[in-house]
């Protein structure tokens, strides 16, 4: 089924619209849900909320991008779920490596300027990444939102682990250097 | 007010969603190899700018078709030795792709198989087309006087590559050709830049652009290449052309003698496999090994150490600074740790081309402390290093067998450690124990355990006859892991 069908139904709160979404996008969403918190358990929890939040986000929301839309939710309940289990020392999945990598973009003085909220640094970020190029976006996105492995990553790009290491080294510098120009950072 | 790497983790999450719905669908390009060819083309230049005779395994005909290869891929090359020409029509917005009106042998590049037929007729060798990619084949033509390379990318077959051997009587379009002196080739594109080649190649240079590239050799006759790769070369071309110290990859041991002399120990001839030898050559502060694939001894590969005084043509070399490593290789790449490539370092490394046969720089403290250029060739793993046999048996001397561990043989390196292989006289004298392997390769001890020799045979019988009356070999150094599995046979290893 489409997504403009699956949409249909949604709006018209016919709860096929639920197995018709986990039909086509379980396994992609659940795929996010496990990179973050390394839990086939845990993963399956998210997306049956993820399903749910959908269910109560539509209407009135009608999303452009249904996929991006639903992979959105997943991984945020992931990480909020993430979030309560580091509470209880309880690792897992690639999360903790990825912020370990996300420290590099972060100045030295740490200090903000102006807080973002989370959509306005996203507009901040989509904007930066438009502006590399397609396989460097991908990479990026794959292995920070999607919360790829570096190996993975790489594949989806086409080159070896070391390269893909090497590119996104460079893009996290690179993304620093633009978020301090941009006045983000002091 | 702090942002955390967690809240920048909550922001990518509100990426566009195009950007995510990109990478989900995004399918990688097919990866551009360069098969042989290339490497071919690079080698031929060597072969073209070299008066001495050089390099068996190098050298190509170019009448014969040559056996299908396995790709090279086509890695950022070697910084030290790029220049450009640019064309006489660089603003040609029709054909930017190409080396922009030039020709040679009347061949452009861009041009379909009727045309070169149309040109140069129909008396050459084609090779098999070959499927390198999804949408993407290639195959080559071999004239007497010159080599064209098609690919065809879905759209049919067009000319993307053509060269010309030293002997050739074609020319560039300019007139340029085999023999034509640095004079006139500078007269013909005033504007290049030369690369002059140091060490052994004083008597060379070379020309390269976005198309054509000319290696110089007064003597031998020159070597043009005009290709649609732009500033872009291979491993084969990074390995070939790489100079350390006036060494490059596939000098003969007589050219390293002439360039270093001949204060140096060299290690005993080892042979990995019936066609492939090895031998290394300590000069204070480089390892150079040699190989011989049946053809003449060849320089493989080179490692500096932290003493050696020699530098890559960019002026690199041991205690340069990282900084200035990036600064000449702007491409260079770090080697991830999780990289499959033999003998990984603990720390992760610099290298440009192959990350296991490339140029390698090891830093610590932000300074380098080894570089290493190739293997051209990689070698082969020890026969004892690629069994596949499950079993490993040991027998005694009376021939009684004793299970020793149940795994696979080609683990059988982390059972025995063979270091420092010398050429030796065993003792006339049936071997103490042997190891089988199940597949036909014996691994014969002799003495206190410390003389072995890797037979192969088909019957046991035959081959404890040929342990007992060959009197040559190679020693070997066991680890004490070996002696304990022999006290405690039973044992097995995880």
């Amino acid at each position: 089924m489409d997504d403009e069908a699956i949409l249909t139904l949604y709006l018209a709160r016919d709860q096929e619209a639920i197995r018709e979404t986990d039909l086509k996008y379980g396994a992609y969403c659940r795929r996010i849900s496990q990179q973050i918190l390394g839990s086939r358990e845990d993963a399956e929890e998210c997306v049956n909320d993820t399903w749910l939040q959908a269910w109560n986000k539509i209407p009135p929301q009608r999303p452009q991008y249904f996929q991006a839309f639903l992979g959105r939710i997943a991984r945020n309940l992931s990480l909020d779920r993430w979030d309560r289990r580091q509470a209880k020392k309880r690792g897992g999945g690639q999360t903790n490596v990825l912020l370990s990598e996300l420290e590099a973009c972060l100045p030295s003085s740490d200090v903000l300027e102006r807080r973002l909220e989370e959509q306005e640094l996203g507009n901040l970020l989509s904007r930066w990444l438009f502006q590399q190029p397609e396989k460097n976006r991908v990479a990026f996105v794959r292995r920070y939102w999607y919360a790829d492995s570096l190996a993975e990553t790489a594949a989806r790009i086409g080159c070896s682990t070391g390269a893909a290491k090497s590119l996104l080294h460079r893009m996290r510098h690179n993304l620093r250097n633009y978020l301090e120009k941009e006045g983000v950072w002091k | 007010m702090e942002m955390t790497s967690k809240e920048l983790l909550r922001g990518i999450g509100a990426l566009d969603s195009a950007l995510v719905e990109e990478a989900e669908t995004y399918q990688a390009p097919p990866a551009r190899h360069w098969g042989r060819w290339v490497a071919v083309a690079a080698c031929a230049a060597i072969v073209a700018v070299a008066s001495w005779q050089l390099l068996p395994r190098l050298t190509t005909k170019t009448t014969e078709t040559p056996p299908p290869q396995p790709p090279v891929t086509v890695p950022s090359g070697d910084q030290g030795v790029g220049t450009v020409i640019p064309s006489d029509d660089a603003d040609d917005a029709a054909a930017p792709e190409y080396a922009a009106g030039e020709t040679l042998g009347g061949v452009a590049l861009g041009m379909t198989q009727e045309e070169v037929e149309a040109v140069l007729g129909s008396d050459y060798d084609a090779t098999e087309p070959r499927e390198q990619s999804e949408n993407y084949m290639d195959l080559c033509w071999y004239y007497p006087d010159i080599n064209v390379r098609f690919v065809d990318e879905g759209a049919g077959w067009f000319v993307q590559e053509l060269m010309i051997p030293a002997d050739s009587s074609l020319t560039l379009s300019t007139g340029i050709g085999v023999d034509s002196t640095r004079e006139e080739i500078l007269a013909a594109y005033p504007d290049a830049t030369v690369a002059e080649e140091g060490g052994l190649w004083s008597a060379s240079m070379r020309y390269a652009d976005s198309g054509l590239w000319i290696f110089l050799d007064s003597e031998a006759g020159n070597y043009i290449r005009l290709t649609t790769l732009p500033l872009e070369t291979g491993n084969g071309d990074l390995l070939t052309n790489t100079s350390i110290g006036g060494l490059t990859l596939g000098l003969s041991r007589e050219m390293v003698e002439n360039v270093l002399g001949t204060d140096y120990e060299a290690s005993a001839v080892t042979e990995l496999r019936a066609n492939f030898k090895t031998v290394t050559w300590h000069y204070p502060g480089a390892e150079l090994r040699f190989a011989d694939t049946g053809d003449g001894w060849f320089l493989n590969h080179i490692r500096l150490s932290d003493d050696s005084t020699l530098t890559l043509a960019t002026g690199i070399g041991v205690h340069s600074t990282e900084a200035e490593v990036w600064a000449a290789y702007p491409d260079v790449q770090v080697a991830a740790a999780e990289d499959p490539y033999p003998e990984s370092p603990a720390s992760p490394f610099l290298y440009c081309g192959d990350v296991r046969g490339g140029l390698r720089f090891y830093v610590e403290l932000n300074a380098v402390y080894a570089i290493e250029l190739g293997p051209l060739t990689l070698e082969p793993e020890p026969l004892w290093q690629s069994l596949t046999a499950a079993e490993i048996v040991v027998h005694g001397a009376d021939g009684s067998q004793v299970t020793l561990i149940d795994r696979a043989a080609k683990n059988v390196g982390t059972v025995l450690t063979i270091s420092d292989p010398e050429p030796a006289e065993k003792p006339g004298t049936a071997p103490n124990w042997w190891l089988d392997f199940g597949n036909g390769v014996y691994l014969a001890v002799y003495g206190q355990g410390d003389l072995a020799t890797v037979y192969t045979g088909d019957h046991l019988d035959t081959t404890l006859e040929t342990m007992t009356e060959e009197r040559t070999g190679v020693y070997l150094d066991l680890d004490s892991t070996l002696e304990s599995a022999m006290e405690h046979p039973t044992e097995t290893w995880d």
